[in-house]
């Protein structure tokens, strides 16, 4: 029996807009286990952003709860939710978000050197980040400025950091939205592999490629979650265009 | 269409838009007082001596040293064309006691008529005194500041055998005896007054003179008519020369000068920086705008219009706030002097429209900029408004620092411009402390002593009668006599010590040739030895017919080391060698220095320095301070002070510069807060993206506030080091000036008073940034792992 990493129960958000309520979620309720990996789709201003956000933390709940690994994130103070994003959770965007004065390694290994728990020195965190970086395939760009390399290797470069303090979770809000295909495609390679070697995922995606490479798929539609299809591992490639077909079908089923 | 776009601009950048407002309000007070004041500071002497009607030539002559009258030789003078004559009775360091509980104070009190008032002296409404009251007084408003009298209070004054008290009415702005450097203080009250007094042959003779300000278009044959007239001359000098008694007066106003023209500077630079900083953020909506069609002049338009709306509210404000503020740093300089020539609120309208300008000629210069760049330029290379080019060199795989003080350290590193000016801004305003602070400290400092010409010593005595021993009794040995019994009475007080005196008279001296001769001060020590005192160049004398002499004088006379000059004593002419420089501050510059054993009359003596102490059982400071208490029971005299609080009060201005240093120490503050909260808010504003970034990746709001603080702390520490690496040849360049027109030809050695230069100054630069610093950064506890998005 897999341990439940994230169980989310009766989760609204609510957002007054010029003294008008806008109710994004409503009343959402999932759970997530232990070396899954799930995407969230749905058409656009559907709520799938807003879920990843409240669900990973970054943003509060108007009502609901959200548990992490059986801890309610909702009652954790700012302090307290930072260590956790810091320690057990990766967070990766669509725009890939670094720090412009820092170089691609140090971008990389920021939150490592923030940390106390993973590691004993700066050397360890040093060389940890650049098995990393040889893993992803971005060793040659390590010293560069963020500006100095393309979108998919900073992307990466992102992985990397999200990976970096070895996170029991990584959110993902479309990770490969800014990208072309094939370097869509080495970003999805990564993720996968991540999964594979035991971390847990959430992502948001419009791409039923994307979403096809993943073990489950929730449908969000108006703040509800309308369905959930469960692909399973993606054990064969060869097997990857049959799952798009099925993902597309059960899409079109939902209204998408 | 202008309008609208304009008012959703405003609403959806307020943040960014407020700060620029704020900046602009700044910039129009600074620049609005500071040009006030400094059209008000140049030309307010002028303007003081054109409206009181100052003459040509001044000249203070004492019925007791004439055998003169002046009157009769400025009449019978071809080169005077007129002059006037003010009767004045003049008493050194006369007791002045008042009715209140604080003590009375001791000065060198000039007691006039108003109805004989030759000048125009002014009360503190800046309007003429044309009558006093009987049994009131207008007294001079330096005297009145400084030993905090006030209206109403009544004095009691004393000369001779005779006493009148009187009410005191109001300050008097006078521009002859105005000046710090004048130790004189005018007393005006009304004839039937001054005749009480005026009316005894005896106190007339005693004490009483003659101010005589004479017209003339030749300076020189006045200069020579009054040396070789015996008319009891204490003090003579053209208007120019009386101008320079204002020097103290114009390091005030000097001071004034440089901060208003380092907030004038540290206003466009910083305005300018926020222009800039504020305009990048629209480089992406630009480039939209030009992308959908729109015109470049339209656009240009928009942000013109936006500028100006802001430009003109901002300067609106600053013009309003400017009249105060300037009114506040004036009124250091005003209150003794009537300046004019400024204060005009005109001055400050057209500062504040030149604001707009400026402001606008910003914008057209950075919007013109963006005209280059095709719409996806725009967009995608100058999203964050800037070319990216290389960062930093620091890198945080190699650092030991922790990642907030990394990142803080980072942010100045890889943005030097930015940091730049803030480092530049902070050092500026403490060199300007700093150099104010070290004048304060050399002008309270006993070490310049030696820089007036006098010998050093652990204490300073002012006897009042002691003149009138010297010119009536038998002289020299009358004063020796005093010494020896002072210095037996000391002894016998457990207080072993050497007592002396420097005697000053005002003798003419004259070339060998005789064509080059002018009266000037002449000391003779009693008591002291020839090594006790600096010379600059030369050696002393070492014999009754050697002299040293001020490079004023070698000037003057156009004698130099080894030439012979000749002395005008009342028993006959003396010639002495010339065989050493020294530098006197006492009467701007002029001064010979008489080996002890030369012949003096003492009749002829015009004034003294003081009764010296020399401890010879070296007695610690606060030893000394205790027995300065003992000395003023033992001798029943207030006027005995250390060597540090006697030259405080030679220089006569220690106290107006401590209050420009306070004044300067808050001027610092406010513009260290201003600046980094203003700055703080700019860049954070700006940084929303990446404080997302990092709070979404785990970093907590403190360490956030941490890293932003720094960043500030960092350049303030910068700033705290290049201003103490610059503030001495700061100093050195910007003070020695003043010095020398003083009379320290030879510069003086400035003093640094380590606790306040070194730890105090810098620590309240360092904690004002943190603080505020902190304070403008407790703004990115609002911004949630979800604003991310924002980072475009």
């Amino acid at each position: 029996m897999m341990e439940k990493v994230l169980e989310v129960s009766n989760l609204c958000k609510t957002y007054i807009v010029n003294k008008r309520q806008n109710n994004v979620l409503r009343n959402v309720n999932f759970s997530i286990s232990e070396k899954e990996m799930v995407a969230v789709m749905g058409p656009s201003g559907s709520g799938k952003s807003t879920l990843l956000y409240t669900v990973s933390g970054m943003d509060r709940s108007t009502a609901g709860q959200v548990k992490f690994f059986g801890q309610n994130i909702d009652k954790l103070d700012s302090k307290e939710m930072a260590e956790i994003r810091l320690d057990m959770m990766g967070f990766i965007f669509q725009q890939m978000y670094m720090l412009k004065n820092l170089t691609v390694f140090d971008n990389m290994i920021l939150p490592a050197c923030q940390s106390k728990k993973n590691f004993s020195s700066k050397q360890e965190i040093v060389a940890f980040g650049q098995q990393l970086m040889r893993k992803l395939g971005i060793i040659d760009i390590a010293d560069s400025d963020i500006t100095e390399v393309s979108g998919g290797q900073l992307q990466r470069a992102c992985i990397g950091r999200s990976m970096i303090n070895h996170p029991k979770m990584i959110f993902a809000d479309e990770p490969t939205g800014a990208l072309n295909r094939s370097t869509s495609d080495e970003v999805m390679e990564e993720l996968v592999k991540l999964n594979s070697e035991g971390t847990t995922i959430m992502l948001v995606t419009h791409d039923v490629k994307v979403a096809a490479r993943c073990t489950r798929v929730l449908f969000i539609d108006d703040g509800c979650i309308k369905g959930e299809k469960f692909l399973g591992k993606c054990e064969n490639v060869s097997l990857i265009q049959e799952r798009e077909r099925a993902l597309s079908g059960w899409l079109m089923e939902m209204g998408w | 269409m202008y309008l609208q776009i304009l008012k959703k601009d405003l609403k959806r950048k307020r943040t960014m838009n407020v700060i620029l407002l704020l900046f602009i309000i700044l910039a129009t007070t600074f620049v609005s007082s500071s040009v006030n004041n400094i059209a008000t500071v140049t030309n307010g002497l002028d303007h003081f001596m054109d409206e009181a009607g100052m003459s040509d030539f001044f000249a203070m002559t004492l019925n007791r040293a004439a055998e003169q009258d002046i009157q009769e030789v400025l009449d019978s003078s071809d080169a005077v064309e007129s002059f006037g004559i003010e009767e004045f009775l003049i008493k050194e360091s006369m007791s002045v006691s008042r009715q209140r509980e604080e003590p009375g104070t001791d000065a060198t009190i000039a007691i006039m008529a108003c109805e004989d008032s030759q000048l125009n002296y002014y009360d503190v409404n800046d309007e003429v005194i044309t009558s006093v009251e009987p049994g009131e007084a207008y007294v001079a408003i330096k005297w009145l500041e400084e030993f905090n009298y006030e209206i109403g209070d009544v004095v009691t004054i004393n000369i001779g055998d005779k006493t009148r008290e009187f009410t005191i009415a109001g300050g008097l702005k006078d521009v002859c005896l105005g000046s710090k450097m004048m130790n004189v203080v005018r007393f005006m009250v009304c004839r039937d007054d001054f005749n009480y007094f005026n009316s005894d042959e005896e106190i007339r003779q005693e004490y009483g003179g003659k101010m005589c300000y004479i017209f003339s278009g030749d300076d020189a044959a006045v200069t020579n008519l009054l040396s070789e007239a015996e008319t009891g001359l204490l003090f003579s000098g053209s208007k120019d020369q009386v101008k320079v008694g204002y020097v103290m007066d114009m390091v005030i106003s000097g001071t004034l000068l440089v901060i208003s023209i380092c907030l004038i500077l540290i206003a466009f630079v910083v305005l300018r920086f926020t222009i800039t900083f504020t305009l990048s953020e629209e480089y992406r909506e630009i480039g939209v705008m030009k992308a959908i069609g729109i015109k470049e002049r339209t656009i240009r338009g928009l942000y013109m219009v936006k500028y100006f709306a802001l430009a003109v509210v901002g300067a609106a404000v600053g013009f309003l706030v400017s009249i105060p503020f300037g009114g506040m740093l004036l009124e250091t300089v005003s209150s003794a002097s009537m300046l004019g020539g400024g204060s005009s609120t005109l001055i400050n309208l057209i500062c504040s429209i030149l604001v707009i300008v400026i402001i606008m000629m910003f914008c057209f210069g950075c919007t013109r900029q963006v005209q280059s760049f095709t719409p996806v330029e725009a967009i995608r290379s100058l999203t964050k408004g800037e070319r990216f080019k290389k960062k930093g060199f620091m890198r945080l795989k190699k650092s030991s620092f922790k990642p907030r003080s990394f990142l803080a350290l980072n942010d100045v590193t890889s943005s030097p411009r930015r940091f730049g000016l803030i480092v530049g801004v902070f050092a500026l305003s403490l060199i300007l402390l700093l150099v104010i602070d070290s004048t304060v400290a050399t002008l309270s400092n006993s070490r310049l002593i030696k820089s007036f010409g006098f010998a050093e010593s652990d204490v300073y005595m002012t006897y009042g009668d002691l003149l009138n021993n010297v010119s009536t009794g038998d002289g020299v040995e009358t004063i020796e006599e005093y010494l020896s019994d002072v210095e037996n009475e000391m002894a016998a007080n457990n207080m072993p010590c050497e007592c002396y005196c420097d005697l000053m008279l005002k003798l003419t001296i004259q070339n060998k040739e005789g064509n080059r001769a002018f009266k000037s001060v002449v000391y003779y020590g009693v008591n002291t030895t020839m090594d006790m005192y600096d010379y600059a160049d030369g050696s002393a004398p070492s014999n009754p017919n050697e002299v040293a002499i001020t490079p004023l004088v070698s000037e003057t006379l156009g004698v130099y080391i080894g030439d012979k000059i000749t002395i005008v004593h009342s028993f006959g002419e003396e010639e002495y060698t010339v065989t050493g420089y020294f530098q006197s501050m006492n009467n701007l510059g002029e001064g010979v220095r008489l080996h002890q054993t030369a012949r003096v009359d003492p009749s002829q003596v015009a004034g003294y320095n003081a009764i010296q102490f020399k401890f010879t059982d070296n007695p610690s400071n606060q030893e000394i301070d205790s027995r300065i208490e003992r000395m003023k029971e033992i001798f029943d005299n207030s006027k005995i002070r250390t060597g540090d609080d006697y030259v405080a009060e030679m220089v006569n201005v220690t106290g107006i510069l401590s209050t420009v240093s306070r004044i300067l120490l808050v001027v610092m503050v406010v513009i260290v807060v201003l600046v980094t909260t203003l700055m703080e808010r700019s860049f954070s504003a700006k940084e929303i993206g990446e404080i997302a970034i990092l709070k979404a990746i785990g970093f907590n709001n403190k360490t956030v506030i941490n890293w932003h603080t720094r960043r500030f702390v960092i350049a303030s520490v910068i700033s705290v080091i290049v201003a103490l690496a610059l503030f001495y040849p700061v100093t050195i360049v910007s003070i020695t000036p003043i010095f020398k027109m003083m009379g320290a030809f030879y510069g003086v050695n400035y003093v640094v008073r380590p606790l306040q230069t070194f730890v105090i100054y810098p620590l309240i630069m360092v904690a004002v940034t943190s603080a505020a610093a902190w304070g403008a950064a407790l703004f990115t506890k609002t911004i949630t792992p979800a604003n991310a998005t924002e980072n475009e």
